[in-house]
């Protein structure tokens, strides 16, 4: 079909449409409505247990970190702070960025744009936040085995331990190779965006 | 009060626009009532702030294509709505020889890429390339190139067929 023809179809359907007043008051009220809890819902739940479980932890670890009485507890648990703080603040930020375009205000090649780059942000942030959770899962192996068993794992470094290591490494690898998948798809079409835009 | 009667008169007045927009970025009718909503949502949102720097036509324009363009790639993602009210609006063309047309054309636009799509289809709104320029924010000789591109586009298709 020639851009002539589709303009002539385009045209007779604008005619129809134009006589179909379906929408009413009370359907636009509804619309807004239900999509105003709806979007209250997403942005508030997975971002915000997640926080808060990161700062329960890092107030409940500062309170017992008198429990933590040799060097490498210590250095654990010092490690472990910052991180449960920097994820959440992070992640929230990148969630947060791609959330809050400026639909209303901006053009369709701003928008575009601006989506494009806070995919790249987010990929980049998940890069960061995969090697900060790989060194937080080490870390706090020690640190709560102190907590919850009053066990030092370096002074009684059993084979448990050593078992579950290898475990962790695989867990993490699997979860890393998955990451980058879909990261990188995710790229490739930031990248075809913002190519796009500049043709 | 006034605000709101302001608003819900703008949609009335505009719902075909909306129609159409959703039936060109949703392949299925669920989708497209849930992209409606959404766009309806967005204009209630930012309407407010509309300083009426733009004509009103030219914003909702703008927001609609924003919306299309932005939500459809982030609900693909996060999969079923929750708790979102199911609202049904069953736009008919009656003529079935001209949705037959239609639903050809619709096909055709949609294999196009999404800038292509939104100028498109402000070309066929009978938009000017210069307003077509100031809803999608690029220039009126930028504009002019992708149409032009598009054109051929489409008419290599037909040859191909």
């Amino acid at each position: 079909m020639e851009l002539e023809e589709m303009q002539a179809a385009w045209t007779a359907m604008s005619s129809e449409l134009e006589q179909q007043k379906l929408i009413t008051n009370d359907l636009i009220m509804k619309m807004t409505q239900s999509r105003y809890k709806n979007h209250w819902n997403k942005i508030a739940l997975p971002d915000k247990v997640f926080s808060v479980i990161s700062f329960i932890t890092v107030i409940a670890l500062l309170l017992n970190f008198k429990q933590l009485d040799t060097l490498p507890l210590q250095i654990c648990g010092l490690i472990s702070i910052p991180i449960l703080i920097i994820l959440p603040i992070f992640s929230i930020k990148t969630i947060r960025d791609l959330q809050q375009l400026n639909i209303t205000q901006h053009t369709y090649k701003e928008t575009m744009e601006a989506y494009a780059k806070s995919k790249k942000r987010f990929v980049n942030f998940q890069k960061i936040n995969m090697a900060m959770s790989f060194v937080f899962m080490i870390v706090s192996i020690p640190v709560l085995l102190k907590f919850l068993k009053g066990e030092n794992l370096f002074e009684t470094l059993n084979m448990r331990f050593i078992y579950a290591l290898p475990v962790c490494f695989l867990l993490f690898f699997l979860m890393l190779r998955y990451i980058t998948r879909i990261n990188s798809s995710m790229l490739k079409n930031s990248e075809k965006i913002l190519e796009e835009i500049k043709e | 009060m006034a605000i709101e009667a302001d608003f819900y008169q703008m949609i009335k007045n505009h719902e075909g626009i909306i129609y159409k927009i959703t039936r060109l970025y949703c392949d299925t009718y669920e989708d497209q009532m849930d992209l409606y909503q959404e766009i309806v949502y967005q204009l209630w949102k930012g309407y407010g702030s509309f300083r009426g720097d733009s004509k009103q036509s030219t914003w909702m324009y703008r927001v609609a294509l924003n919306t299309a363009f932005t939500y459809l790639r982030k609900e693909k993602k996060s999969g079923k709505k929750v708790g979102l009210e199911h609202i049904q609006l069953k736009y008919e063309i009656k003529d079935s020889l001209l949705e037959e047309r239609l639903a050809k054309m619709y096909t055709q636009i949609k294999q196009l890429p999404d800038i292509e799509k939104g100028i498109i289809l402000l070309l066929l709104e009978g938009k000017k390339y210069e307003d077509i320029a100031k809803i999608t924010g690029f220039s009126r000789s930028n504009v002019a190139t992708r149409i032009s591109r598009t054109k051929d586009k489409l008419r290599k298709r037909l040859v191909k067929k």
